[in-house]
């Protein structure tokens, strides 16, 4: 029977515009996303071979995987120099396509997270309230057939269905992008990607459920639309964006600008008492309390920030969708992970010698985080999250099936 | 079989749709359930069908309690709704291929489906239509189909008459026949007493949830049906 009732899911699915409509607009998106990208791609490679002849003091050449999931890759590729005891990145963009600034970057990340996300919700919200209006859920559980058959075949045949398209151009994308010379993908990038597609594949699961269970929740496919758009929007924008508003409610936080003033404000003190101190020795101890003073500024102003960061990461997280996007982005190597390993490993670059002059300093070798390390960074408790949803959701969605009123 | 012991149904609103109501259905035996709206007609097939639970009493469908076990009881059963509703965007064939996996029917060849839908009357060109084009009268076909493949001992059917155009109807009623003849026990609820005279063996007279009457096919079947019907309802609500 749960053979029969997949069947006639993916079936009834092909032969619905539905279906037809969501599989060329996602086969469309994701091979024009991927074909944009891999231009964005090719300047940036471009770019990159001037900035390192140009000898940057640090720079790191973009990965092929930001293809697929752009993440802060631009912000990465960045020229980096120090003074100070602090790093400056170039203003400089990788990216010269500005069409990406006016528009969001269409790659496979965002077409997934934000676009397919609501496909799948448009797929799932009307399989049990829809049936219920035309009367075939009745039909059908007249006879013999148990509901938990009925609503775990329902679930795989649509889902099936639904991801087919999917895979057919995400496959086609990564053939195109593989087959250009520009490219060249190791072992390392070919298992980023293969997670990154799996860990996709259980996000858009996620989503599926939680319309599948929208819709054993209402009986109508028109209330069942508004109350799948509702949840779509707040997990998929409200959450992600508000989480870091509410992280500042319990971090304060100075801003760049006033970090830099205050840093300011401390060196012009030293310098006016340092005037009126006669000794030498006095003077030099006077300057090195002040950049010690500084430090301790600039100390202070990373440790709140990484806090924050952790704290809106972990408050976004309760999203799916800000799950997915830190596990992504870790896994491809453009995420914010990199972003601190970089940073970390740029300082050490510049500063090691206790020195910021650019001579004797050796070149700048920099290698982006395994996706081992990926996964054991924070990598694994997003996917947990996300399966522990998928398996909330669906768990939701058998309880309210077995509890539902076909009459 | 179809039997009903004491079968009670109250709602959540405190509503008493069904009220200690008890009947039996033989093999080879149509029982038409007449009454008003708000009679407790459906709530009746709702229970048999176990789309939802009994106050009290139970329904047996082939000695199976239908509450109970429901799956059990309900491998012997077809159901046959006021709009036979199927999807749409499949043909008749696919429609009853699927109908009849989940009846347990699986692996039946074309020529199997197309012949059960030829004895019921549907026309060659309607075997490969898709289910949207049909009439309603092609669509209760269509049930009967549905059921005739199932092939079970007891058949349940809400309104199927409801709002079929006289020849349709009376080639709906020509099938029941013919599953009477094949030895099923027919449940049809109905409002339409001219077919319920036409059709039934026994009927049923329900009111506000009470069955107030049952009656043989002998003391209608040269009597005025509606005459009867009108007289148990007075005499109940007297009776109330």
């Amino acid at each position: 029977m749960l053979k029969s009732i997949i069947s006639k899911e993916i079936l009834a699915n092909f032969l619905s515009y539905r279906f037809s409509i969501i599989a060329v607009l996602s086969i469309t998106l994701i091979l024009v996303g991927i074909f944009l990208l891999y231009r964005d791609y090719c300047l940036a490679i471009e770019n990159y071979e001037i900035l390192a002849s140009e000898r940057a003091a640090a720079v790191i050449p973009p990965t092929p995987l930001s293809v697929f999931a752009k993440g802060l890759d631009e912000n990465l590729c960045r020229a980096y120099a120090g003074s100070g005891g602090q790093i400056s990145a170039s203003s400089k963009q990788q990216s010269v396509n500005d069409l990406f600034k006016l528009f969001t970057v269409p790659d496979l990340l965002y077409i997934i997270k934000v676009i397919l996300s609501l496909c799948a919700m448009l797929f799932a919200f009307d399989m049990v309230s829809g049936e219920k209006e035309a009367g075939t859920l009745r039909q059908s559980l007249s006879g013999s057939l148990g509901r938990p058959i009925l609503i775990v075949g329902k679930w795989i045949g649509g889902f099936t269905s639904f991801i087919l398209p999917f895979f057919i151009a995400a496959l086609l994308g990564v053939a195109f992008v593989t087959l250009q010379s520009k490219v060249a993908m190791t072992s390392q990038d070919w298992a980023r990607l293969g997670l990154f597609l799996l860990s996709s594949v259980v996000y858009l699961a996620v989503f599926f459920s939680l319309g599948l269970l929208i819709s054993c929740l209402t009986h109508e496919s028109a209330s069942s639309l508004v109350v799948s758009l509702f949840a779509w929007t707040i997990l998929v924008f409200l959450i992600p964006n508000l989480g870091n508003i509410l992280a500042r409610q319990f971090i304060e936080i100075p801003t760049v600008q006033q970090l830099e003033l205050r840093r300011r404000q401390i060196a012009l003190r030293a310098w006016m008492e340092v005037h009126r101190l006669e000794l030498v020795s006095d003077r030099n101890a006077r300057l090195a309390q002040a950049r010690a003073e500084q430090d301790q500024v600039t100390e202070d102003y990373r440790n709140r920030f990484e806090r924050l960061v952790t704290l809106s990461q972990g408050i976004t997280r309760v999203s799916p969708t800000a799950a997915f996007t830190f596990l992504a982005t870790d896994l491809m190597g453009t995420g914010m992970l990199e972003e601190g390993r970089l940073k970390n490993a740029v300082m050490e670059h510049l500063f090691a010698s206790g020195k910021d002059e650019d001579r004797g300093r050796p070149t700048f070798s920099y290698s982006r985080a395994s996706y081992r390390k990926a996964l054991v960074q924070g990598g694994l408790n997003n996917l947990l999250i996300l399966i522990l949803s998928d398996l909330l959701f669906f768990a939701a969605t058998y309880v309210a099936f077995l509890r539902y009123d076909v009459r | 079989m179809i039997e009903l012991k004491e079968l009670t149904k109250r709602y959540e609103d405190g509503v008493l749709a069904l009220d200690h109501v008890s009947y039996t259905i033989k093999p080879g035996e149509i029982f038409c359930l007449l009454g008003a709206n708000g009679a407790g007609k459906t709530t009746t097939v709702n229970l048999l069908l176990d789309f939802i639970q009994p106050t009290s009493g139970s329904g047996f469908l082939n000695g199976h309690d239908c509450n109970k076990f429901p799956l059990e009881a309900k491998k012997y059963v077809s159901y046959v709704s006021e709009n036979v509703q199927l999807y749409g965007m499949f043909t008749a064939r696919q429609n009853l291929r699927f109908f009849a996996e989940l009846g347990g029917k699986s692996g039946l060849k074309n020529q199997e489906l197309d012949n059960v839908m030829r004895s019921v009357g549907l026309p060659e060109k309607a075997l490969t239509m898709r289910l949207k084009n049909y009439s309603k009268g092609m669509r209760q076909k269509l049930g009967i189909a549905i059921a005739l493949i199932k092939d079970p001992p007891a058949i349940i059917m809400d309104e199927p008459t409801s709002g079929l155009d006289p020849k349709s109807a009376n080639e709906f009623l020509d099938q029941l026949r013919k599953l009477r003849e094949r030895g099923k026990a027919i449940l049809m609820t109905t409002h339409d007493i001219f077919r319920a005279k036409q059709i039934a063996d026994r009927v049923g007279i329900m009111k506000q949830g009470r069955l107030v009457a049952i009656r043989e096919k002998a003391d209608f079947k040269h009597a005025d049906l509606e005459q009867i019907y009108l007289t148990e309802m007075e005499a109940a609500e007297n009776a109330a």
